[in-house]
């Protein structure tokens, strides 16, 4: 009966330190969460930072005027 | 294609975060960049936007083995028939033929694709952006990966964007690019083709066209005795889209650009210039393509002076298939037809040499049939 016991207990940590590991790891990605992440997942902050950088930008030129005809 | 705006061609969906495959990434560790850093302005140095080009092993090939095995070999990144066919045509002179790889390194080589540019973003020569926030696409999509870059000829043929002229029968049936050309033919195979027709798996109308000989197929008889004369395409193509003389530069402000003269819609066939098992027709449709002797002059003058090495009427797949088309309506309207033909006066003098082995002989035009 003890062997039982020891058996089923062992086989119930083990299932939780499992489910935790895995967890865990989710967890820790979420942890992981940083700038990059919050900011590009963040449309209003890309929105202010292009503007920024399209008004730094203003006067120059994206390309050549000169390309003619189909490419 | 519609643009995308500034922030949308960065805006990432939370989503990737449930991507079971992906998901558990970090940015940096394909990207690069301090995901520690809230300034983005520091936090971005060193960021790399498309860390699977020109070398996948590292970020995609860490999972993706087998297809990052042989990605330096899909067309699509190496561009390798572009350089074979300007070596080909360039001056013997090292000086002389240094300049024009430059300039072809420089032009020709800016349209290349990678793993990200194909399943992840559209590509940078189309203007770059992400697809649907970063979230990875199994099957690229055609309007804004694949004729985002095949947009001038592929394009309006395919949709039926060139004046009276109507889109691919394949297209009608919803066909997308995929549905004929598979992963297997864009990912590269290992192998460094001498031109996109070469590779082994690329598509062949036959390949779902299978019955067309058999008795019970439609039309048997007339596609029995073409068999190996014509390809697929001088019976069922609509006229298509020719581009001529093509020249590169860059401008006072060192900004890169090309001049591409005309672009008319003309249908012409003329002989097979890469006659093979797997092509063994004798005509093809061809399609004039726009490098010129001077294409590169902006850079090093007489730069393909061996210009006349190969044809500039190419071998042609236009894509705006159709059953019947104005040259198959009836038997006459291709036999004793030379318009239809690439004769020499259809081709310039000065391109008369490169193109001698595909213009058709008067002889060759078929008789007009007298039933």
């Amino acid at each position: 009966m003890k062997s039982v016991k020891f058996t089923i207990i062992m086989a119930l940590a083990i299932t939780i330190s499992l489910i935790l590991f895995y967890g865990g790891e989710k967890a820790r990605s979420a942890d992981k969460e940083n700038y990059c992440f919050t900011c590009h997942t963040n449309a209003r902050k890309l929105i202010k930072i292009t503007r920024e950088i399209t008004k730094a930008n203003k006067d120059k030129p994206g390309g050549s005027a000169e390309t003619e005809g189909e490419g | 294609m519609e643009p995308l705006a500034p922030h949308e061609k960065l805006w990432v969906d939370s989503a990737i975060a449930e991507d079971e495959n992906h998901g558990e990434l970090c940015c940096h560790e394909c990207h690069g960049g301090n995901p520690n850093d809230p300034n983005w302005k520091t936090a971005h140095k060193g960021v790399v936007k498309d860390p699977s080009y020109p070398d996948a092993s590292e970020t995609c090939g860490s999972c993706h083995e087998e297809i990052a095995e042989h990605y330096k070999s899909s067309l699509h990144v190496s561009l390798s028939p572009f350089k074979k066919m300007i070596d080909m045509r360039a001056n013997p002179d090292k000086g002389v033929h240094a300049k024009v790889d430059a300039a072809r390194g420089s032009h020709c080589s800016a349209c290349h694709s990678s793993c990200g540019q194909c399943h992840i973003s559209r590509p940078e020569a189309a203007g770059g952006g992400l697809l649907e926030g970063h979230l990875f696409q199994k099957r690229p999509p055609m309007h804004t990966v694949c004729t985002a870059c095949h947009g001038s000829r592929i394009e309006k043929e395919y949709f039926g964007k060139n004046k009276g002229i109507p889109p691919d029968i394949h297209k009608q049936k919803y066909f997308k690019c995929t549905k004929c050309h598979k992963a297997d033919e864009m990912h590269g195979d290992g192998k460094d083709y001498a031109n996109r027709y070469a590779v082994e798996n690329s598509p062949n109308c036959l390949d779902c066209h299978k019955d067309i000989y058999q008795p019970k197929a439609k039309n048997p008889k007339n596609h029995w005795i073409h068999k190996d004369q014509v390809s697929c395409q001088v019976c069922h193509s609509m006229p298509y889209k020719n581009c001529y003389s093509c020249h590169v530069g860059k401008d006072k402000q060192g900004f890169k650009f090309y001049k591409n003269k005309a672009s008319p819609i003309e249908f012409k066939v003329g002989l097979n210039p890469l006659q093979s098992e797997k092509r063994p027709e004798k005509f093809v449709t061809l399609r004039h393509v726009p490098v010129d002797h001077a294409t590169f002059d902006f850079y090093v003058k007489n730069g393909l002076s061996n210009f006349d090495t190969l044809p500039n009427w190419k071998l042609a797949t236009p894509h705006n298939i159709r059953r019947q088309t104005p040259q198959n309506k009836t038997c006459n309207s291709c036999h004793g037809n030379a318009e239809l033909f690439l004769l020499e006066k259809d081709v310039k003098p000065n391109y008369r040499k490169a193109n001698r082995d595909v213009m058709v002989p008067p002889a060759l035009v078929p008789k007009k049939r007298s039933n």
